[in-house]
């Protein structure tokens, strides 16, 4: 009981380290601390420390010893054109290598350092001054030039784990666009504008084809590296003010009034994915064993029905909760897979596949490879050694091979009746000869 | 926003470069009905609270909103339940509560006495910070209690003190406050030093580093010891009209004590000597303006929205025309609304003005605003022709008229050597002028599959325009193609028309075109996308395996394996009939431990080859033989020798 105590105090201070953090807020000026204080506040009360500091400080550092100071950045300094101290590209990227994440937000004038830090991570961002115009879903309260745009919430992903219930109000957004490369299957498509939306300088006529036309446009874009370090962009940074979270939204061709925008719920379910608070998922015990027994072999051999368990969990607020799914799957591979199966859940986060391992003998893995949209990316794997039958396992009677068994033992007996015979043999000759 | 703050900075610009300086510039916001709503929604709580500091925040607040206070008599039972209970009364928390206590104003007529002694205790305290000085001045000034000459010495000592060791932000602020609670003149001439502290940000606000808080503190700091001095602060119009700029952009703050803070330095704003910061802007944000709504509405309000005290006229200087200059007039009074005092009025349609932005310069008394207002039209599609021509152009285009907002009957069909084409005009509806529009975009999106599928296949294309501003849309389909993953089918092709300046942009289903693209690339295309597809698609399961196991060999029937071992068995049947024949004996068995071990031996060696086909290992099986083997080849060596000896003997 004490040991299980332990474990689970363990297992709780663990947690806790893995909601909230250090978090270093880069800033273009300190009024946006002002402007959006909704959106700190949340964060602040979720259990975050955070460092508000203005882009071009000179002391800013990411790092000091080799140790990272901070777990999370955010950058809302759209504007920026160098940051100050000894950040730089490189160093940000170096940062979400080692694991760090990262959300950026930024408006048509986004600095080129941002554009660098995005191509980066595998999104290009519009041409400076251009901004996503949407001629037939912008907002009420739009300046004239249609760039206060309606999102609607179908546009979302279908993620719960990044963006929640997608069941909300349209989101407010103004900012520029966001191009990502269709091929790139870490890049996560957050918010997309709708058909009619494209990006460009509002102010100029078009003359060259837009870089983002209709749904390619990206609003939100998401990098989940495949170290499981999370990137965010959004091309907007009014997305996450305190008026976008709190002014009413409608529709200015004739739309549905909603007394709040959804960028709330949005941007703080988006937030807590960011920071890994949700989505993140790990493998708390891996079981394998013959059927019929409880302890793993030393090796397996071909042709054994073989069960093989998987715990797995989820970050709940700071506690590891069991995760359920139905499409966690199994592979037992030996450089190829041989066998893939869908696991059983057997309850409480507890998956099972039971199966026969092939008639092949060499070195296997069980591996549980799992990429879902929003999750940290869940590998497991368990190296086997699975050899051929002993001899005395074979078939022992075959019928067909009596011909051999008979002849074999016909021959022992054979020898050993004969040498008895001929050595011992006494020979009736006497009379005969007499 | 963004853009629109832009222009203005550089309207700001050009104004102040044009103009002579006594043009003085004015706010372009105020505070509106929804933000006092805002704003009492967020203080509201704090009047039921339990804390001090909340209830401060909300009767303060309640008080610049000119909003009666609903519960006085609780709040008047909450401030004394508090003032007794307790020593634990920090300076801070006295201050509050004095301050409440007079503000309610209907609470017992006397003060409580202990709240006044903690104030002088803070005063006479030596260690007292500038914080605790600050709250203990004003809490015993605002309950009018008179302080003794020796106190006032000390103070100002106090924060000479202070001042010569660390100036920031927040003891001048301080500083300032208690002077003018003091009557002293201590500390005005270090209002320049704090002004110059502030922070301009895009040459439109200025604020002091620190936030709402210590803006607003030094604000009212510094107009309140001016007033009491009945000195001109050290402020030019300009830094007033920006620091409230400043303000009026916070009006979004949500915590109750930045709610009293931004109320009580926008009042300190609204209200001070030097020059009373004015708004010009449009009403209600009404930026459009149509042959519907050809009414610009301009309000001219003080900052707190309230109709300003002195007569003015409010005069149009000119229109400008976004992008081309071009001046649609020169001075233009704006009628005054009968209905509300702040509005002024003006038919901006009279002018014939073209579709467009426009920057109107508005003069209301001494100030001067630019806003900008837009003029919508209606977009009338003169002619949409629909077709397809050869791509190699021999042939003229097939086109056919369709009407808006109706869509072709028939389907398009159209091959890898054809062109779609499309040709259409767009007039202005007020003028019947062919016009250009910022978004001509054609669409193309996959007819079957849904419009919410997330790869629904949509492809947008630019249209262009000529010179007489004829539409003009080409898309050759062979070249097309790999825009549509060489997928055949039926296709809706989409005209979006759209521009700021339109009032009714749309979306036109236009007619539904058949794609057939050539199919030897789309094979080609096919196969690489499958390949492709299975790295690509890691998001979804995949698809399952099952291990094929060997079958097993086909084995004779048991019949056949029955007469070979049959056959096999009949060497040792014939031996033993022979052997039975000749009458075979052992009558020579020596019965001596040799003889007897050999063969035991030997038996038991076959025996072991028996066993070790059955379930021993060979090396088990090698040990045994290995004991086995010496035993009985040593018996063996000895019975054969003696036989051998025996055989010579006779």
């Amino acid at each position: 009981m004490r040991f299980i105590n332990k474990c689970l105090c363990f297992v709780a201070i663990f947690g806790a380290a893995n909601a909230g953090g250090p978090t270093l807020v880069l800033l273009d000026n300190l009024a946006i601390k002002e402007t959006h204080s909704i959106f700190f506040k949340t964060l602040q009360d979720s259990g975050y420390t955070l460092t508000f500091k203005l882009a071009d400080d000179a002391n800013l550092q990411l790092s000091k010893y080799g140790e990272y100071l901070y777990q999370h950045l955010i950058i809302f300094a759209p504007t920026v054109e160098e940051f100050g101290g000894v950040v730089c590209v490189e160093t940000i990227t170096d940062f979400i290598d080692g694991g760090g994440n990262v959300l950026v937000a930024g408006s048509p004038q986004f600095g080129d350092i941002l554009h660098e830090l995005a191509s980066e991570c595998g999104f290009e961002i519009d041409e400076e001054d251009s901004a996503v115009i949407d001629h037939l879903n912008y907002d009420v309260s739009d300046n004239g030039y249609h760039t206060k745009i309606v999102a609607d919430s179908v546009n979302l992903i279908d993620a719960p784990a990044i963006v929640g219930n997608k069941n909300v109000s349209p989101l407010l957004y103004q900012g520029t666009g966001l191009i990502a490369d269709t091929e790139n299957p870490l890049i996560l498509r957050l918010l997309t504008a709708s058909s009619s939306a494209y990006s460009y300088n509002p102010q100029t006529p078009i003359k060259d084809y837009p870089h983002a036309v209709g749904k390619s446009t990206l609003l939100i874009a998401a990098l989940q590296a495949r170290n499981n370090a999370r990137a965010v962009f959004s091309g907007s940074l009014y997305f996450f003010s305190d008026e976008a979270f709190t002014s009413p939204i409608q529709k200015a061709q004739g739309g549905q009034k909603y007394e709040k925008s959804g960028n709330e719920a949005v941007a703080t379910m988006i937030a807590r994915w960011v920071f890994k608070e949700n989505g993140v998922i790990r493998v708390s015990a891996v079981h394998h064993h013959r059927v019929g027994e409880s302890e793993p072999p030393a090796a397996y051999t071909i042709m054994d029905d073989v069960v093989y368990s998987i715990d797995v969990q989820k970050l709940a607020g700071d506690k590891w909760v069991p995760y359920e799914t139905n499409d966690l799957q199994l592979e037992f591979v030996r450089i190829d897979p041989f066998i893939r199966m869908t696991m059983k859940p057997v309850g409480n986060g507890r998956y099972e596949a039971r199966f026969k391992i092939p008639d092949v003998y060499g070195v296997y893995q069980f591996k549980v490879d799992y990429t879902r949209i929003g999750l940290t990316h869940l590998y497991s794997t368990t190296q086997v050694s699975v050899r051929p039958l002993q001899h005395t396992q074979y078939e022992r009677f075959i019928p067909s091979a009596f011909p051999y068994y008979v002849s074999a033992f016909s021959m022992m007996g054979g020898v050993f009746l004969f040498s008895l015979v001929f050595l011992h043999y006494k020979e009736d000759t006497k009379p005969k000869s007499e | 926003m963004n853009i629109f703050m832009s222009l203005l900075i550089t309207t700001i610009s050009i104004t102040s470069c044009f103009s002579a300086t006594e043009i003085l510039q004015s706010t372009s916001s105020y505070l509106t009905k929804a933000d006092r709503i805002h704003l009492k929604k967020i203080i509201e709580p704090g009047l039921t609270s339990n804390d001090v500091t909340l209830v401060y925040h909300a009767v303060h607040g309640y008080t610049l909103l000119e909003e009666v206070l609903p519960n006085k008599q609780d709040i008047c039972d909450f401030l004394i339940k508090v003032t007794q209970d307790g020593n634990n009364i920090t300076t801070e928390k006295a201050f509050y509560i004095a301050s409440t206590w007079r503000t309610v104003g209907n609470c017992q007529s006397k003060s409580p006495s202990n709240i006044v002694k903690v104030l002088l205790t803070a005063i006479e305290k030596e260690t007292s910070s500038m914080m605790e000085l600050y709250y203990a001045v004003s809490g015993l000034t605002i309950l009018s209690e008179k302080l003794s000459r020796d106190n006032v010495d000390n103070v100002i000592k106090a924060i000479q003190n202070t001042l010569r060791k660390d100036d920031n932000l927040w003891n001048f602020a301080y500083t300032f406050h208690i002077a003018s609670d003091l009557g002293s003149t201590l500390g005005f001439d270090r209002i320049e030093d704090a002004i110059v502290q502030a922070d301009e940000i895009d040459g439109q606000y200025l604020q002091f580093e620190g936030g709402l808080s210590v803006t607003s503190s030094l604000v009212n700091g510094i107009f309140k010891l001016s007033n009491t001095l009945k000195k001109k602060p050290p402020l030019i119009p300009q830094q007033i009209v920006k620091l409230t700029n400043y303000f009026l952009t916070r009006r979004s703050v949500q915590t109750p004590r930045g709610v009293s803070n931004l109320l009580s330095a926008l009042t300190t704003l609204a209200n001070n000597d030097v020059e009373k910061p004015t708004c010009i802007t449009l009403a209600n944000e009404e930026i459009s303006i149509s042959t519907q709504q050809p009414l610009v509405t301009i309000k001219v309000c003080d900052i707190l929205g309230n109709p300003l005290s002195n007569s003015f006229k409010v005069v149009a200087n000119s229109a400008t025309r976004v992008g081309d200059d071009i001046v649609i007039f020169n001075k233009q009074s704006l009628q005054a609304s009968p209905t509300d005092k702040t509005s002024f009025v003006m038919n901006f349609m009279e002018m014939k003005p073209e579709r467009g932005f426009y920057k109107i310069s508005v003069t209301a008394g001494a100030v001067t605003n630019t806003v900008t207002v837009k003029v919508l039209c209606e977009v009338v599609v003169d002619h949409m022709e629909i077709g397809t021509a050869d791509a190699d152009q021999t042939t003229q285009p097939k086109l056919t008229r369709v009407l808006f907002p109706e869509k072709l009957s028939q389907k398009i069909e159209a091959d890898s050597q054809q062109k779609l084409v499309m040709r259409f005009l767009l007039r202005d509806g007020a003028n019947k002028k062919p016009m250009r529009t910022h978004q001509a975009f054609v669409r193309l999106s996959s007819a079957s599959t849904s419009n919410d599928d997330e790869k629904g296949h949509e492809i947008l294309f630019v249209a262009e325009t000529d010179t007489s501003h004829l539409y003009k849309f080409d898309m050759p389909i062979g070249t097309a193609a790999a825009n549509f993953d060489y997928q055949s089918g039926d296709y809706n092709v989409e005209l979006i028309i759209g521009d700021a300046v339109l009032s009714n942009p749309f979306q036109w289903t236009v007619a539904t075109i058949n794609l057939k693209f050539s199919e030897s690339s789309s094979i080609g295309r096919a196969d690489k996308n499958a390949l492709y597809e299975d790295e690509s698609d890691i998001y979804t399961t995949k698809p399952e395996i099952k291990h094929m196991f060997r079958q097993p060999e086909k084995r004779p029937p048991a019949f056949v394996s029955n007469l070979f071992t049959g056959l096999c068995l009949a060497p040792i049947l014939l031996l033993f009939i022979l052997w039975a024949k000749l009458g075979v004996n052992i009558s020579n068995f020596p019965f001596s431990i040799s003889a007897v071990t050999f063969h035991l031996g030997l038996g038991s060696i076959f025996t072991l080859f028996g066993i070790f086909w059955l379930k021993l290992n060979m090396f088990v099986t090698l040990r045994y033989l290995f004991g086995l083997g010496i035993v009985t080849f040593l018996a063996g060596n000895k019975m054969l020798s003696r036989i051998a000896h025996k055989h010579k003997s006779r």
